[in-house]
C-alpha cells in the first residue's frame, strides 16, 4: 500500500513537472513574441494536428522507423556477436577494441559526410544509427561477460554443466544489466545520429526531410512538432524496447 | 578407486598453504577434513576438484570419475527456481516430482518453485545439498555443508545424506566433531606442522 502510495506521488508530480515546463515554454515564447522564431505550445499543437491529417506524416514516420530501428538491430546482432567472440579470443578482442573506441570518438557528422560518400541517402540513417550504438552494445556486452562471477563459472565446470544451460543460467542474468542499458543509451544515440543523417542526405519521406523543409520555409511551428514527434518516439520505442528485452530475458530463464 | 593425494604441495604469493601433504580417501567411504581456520581446507579440496592446480605434487582417483560439490557460499542461480537449481546439474531422466520429493525429505517442501534469492540462508544451504547429491556424481565434496541449519534440520539433512550418497567417496570440510560422529565418518585433521 506504502509502495502504491509513492508511485501515485510520483506520477503526480511528474505531471506537475511536465505542465511546469509547458507553462516556462509559454512564458519564454510570450517574451520573445515572435511565433516565427520560437513558437508557442499552442500553435505547436496546432500544427502538429494539421500534419497528422497528411499522408506524408505517417510515411516519413514509418520510414525513419524502419531504419533507425533496423540499424539499431543490426548493431545489437553484431555487438553481442563481436563481444561474445572477443570473450572467447584475446587477439580478436585486441583487434576490435581499437575500432570500436575510433567509431565512439568520431563526430556524427564525420560519420554522416563519409557516409554519403558510400551509401546512398536513403540507406544513410541506417548506417548511422548502426555504427552509433555497435560500440555501445560491444563494449557493455563485453564487460558484462568479463563480470560473470568467477565462482559461478568454477560451480559450473565442476558440475559439467552443458554449454547452453551455461549461457541460459549464468552468462545471460550476468549479461543482462549491462546490455539493457546499452540498449537505452544505444536507441537515444540511434535517433540522435539518424535523424542527423536524415537532416543532411535529405532522403525522400523521412522526418529528417521534413525537419529540413520546415526549416527552410521557416515553419518554426511545425519545426518544433516534429521535433516533438521525434522525442515521442525515441520513448515510446526505448519503452518497447526494454519491454521486449524482458520478454526475452522471462523467456530464456 | 581410493582417492590419493601424493606430496601436494600449494603456495600463495610467497605463502606456503600446503606443505607435500599426502593423505588418501577411502572409496564409498565419508571422510571429513578438521583443522584451524587458514590451514589450507578450501584449497585443499579445490585442488581434488581440479579448480587449483598444486605447484607440486598428484592426484590419483579422479580421473574419469565425476565430482559433485557443496561450495562454502552455495553458488546457487539466484535469480531461478529451487528445483531448476537442481535440474540444471542432473541427468535429463531425471523429473522435477523427483526434485521436489528430494526437497520434502529435507523439510523444503512449497519452497521449491520460488527463486533461490527468496529463500532463507539455511534454505539455500539445503537446495545447494540437494543439489550435490542429486547430480550424477562418484565423488561428492562438502564445505562446511551443515552451517546455518539448525540441530532439528542438520540431524534430518545428515540422515538424508547418509541414505542418498551410499556407495559415493564423501569429503567433508567441518569445524564440529559431532557431525564427524554423527556421519561416522573417517577424520583427517590438518594440523600447523602440515603447513610452513
Amino acid at each position: 500500500m506504502e509502495g502504491f502510495k509513492t508511485a501515485v506521488h510520483n506520477k503526480k508530480y511528474r505531471i506537475l513537472a511536465v505542465f511546469f515546463w509547458i507553462a516556462v515554454w509559454q512564458l519564454a515564447s510570450m517574451l520573445v513574441n515572435k511565433e516565427m522564431l520560437f513558437a508557442s505550445p499552442f500553435a505547436v499543437i496546432r500544427a502538429l494536428a494539421g500534419l497528422t491529417g497528411k499522408g506524408v506524416f505517417w510515411i516519413s514516420i514509418f520510414h525513419s522507423f524502419f531504419k533507425i530501428v533496423l540499424g539499431f538491430l543490426l548493431a545489437i546482432a553484431l555487438g553481442i556477436l563481436l563481444a561474445v567472440l572477443s570473450y572467447g579470443n584475446i587477439v580478436l578482442k585486441e583487434i576490435v577494441t581499437p575500432l570500436m573506441k575510433t567509431i565512439q570518438a568520431t563526430p556524427v557528422a564525420s560519420f554522416i559526410i563519409l557516409a554519403l560518400l558510400w551509401v546512398r541517402s536513403k540507406n544513410l540513417s541506417i548506417l548511422c544509427s548502426f555504427l552509433m550504438t555497435l560500440p555501445v552494445i560491444y563494449t557493455n556486452v563485453l564487460q558484462g561477460l568479463y563480470g560473470t562471477d568467477p565462482k559461478m563459472l568454477e560451480m559450473a565446470a565442476v558440475f559439467r554443466i552443458r554449454r547452453l544451460k551455461k549461457i541460459r543460467y549464468i552468462f545471460i542474468p550476468a549479461v543482462m544489466p549491462y546490455f539493457v542499458s546499452a540498449s537505452t543509451v544505444g536507441l537515444g544515440l540511434c535517433w540522435k545520429a539518424g535523424i542527423a543523417a536524415e537532416v543532411i542526405g535529405l532522403p525522400k519521406f523521412s522526418i529528417g526531410e521534413q525537419l529540413y523543409e520546415a526549416k527552410i520555409y521557416l515553419m518554426t511551428e511545425e519545426l518544433f512538432a516534429w521535433t516533438m514527434v521525434i522525442i515521442f518516439i525515441s520513448v515510446i520505442s526505448e519503452k518497447l524496447i526494454i519491454r521486449l528485452i524482458r520478454i526475452i530475458q522471462e523467456g530464456l530463464t | 578407486m581410493n582417492l590419493y593425494l601424493r606430496n601436494i604441495t600449494k603456495q600463495y604469493e610467497g605463502n606456503l598453504v600446503l606443505n607435500q601433504l599426502n593423505l588418501e580417501f577411502k572409496e564409498g567411504k565419508i571422510t571429513c577434513i578438521m583443522g584451524p581456520s587458514g590451514i589450507g581446507k578450501t584449497t585443499l579440496i579445490n585442488i581434488i576438484m581440479g579448480l587449483v592446480k598444486p605447484d607440486y605434487g598428484k592426484i590419483e582417483g579422479t580421473e574419469g570419475r565425476k565430482i559433485s560439490v557443496v561450495f562454502q557460499e552455495n553458488r546457487l542461480c539466484e535469480g531461478i527456481g529451487a528445483v531448476e537449481n537442481v535440474k540444471m546439474v542432473c541427468d535429463k531422466k531425471v523429473s522435477e516430482l523427483k526434485i521436489k520429493q528430494e526437497f520434502e525429505e529435507v523439510g523444503l517442501l512449497d519452497y521449491e518453485n520460488k527463486r533461490t534469492l527468496e529463500l532463507s540462508g539455511g534454505m539455500r544451504r539445503r537446495v545447494a545439498l540437494v543439489r550435490a547429491v542429486m547430480a550424477e556424481s562418484d565423488i561428492i565434496i562438502m564445505d562446511e555443508p551443515f552451517k546455518g541449519l539448525d540441530e532439528k534440520l542438520k540431524g534430518q539433512v545428515i540422515n538424508y545424506m547418509k541414505r542418498k550418497t551410499r556407495g559415493k567417496t564423501l569429503i567433508i570440510v567441518t569445524h564440529n566433531k559431532e557431525e564427524v560422529e554423527a556421519l561416522s565418518a573417517d577424520l583427517i585433521v590438518l594440523a600447523p606442522h602440515d603447513m610452513i
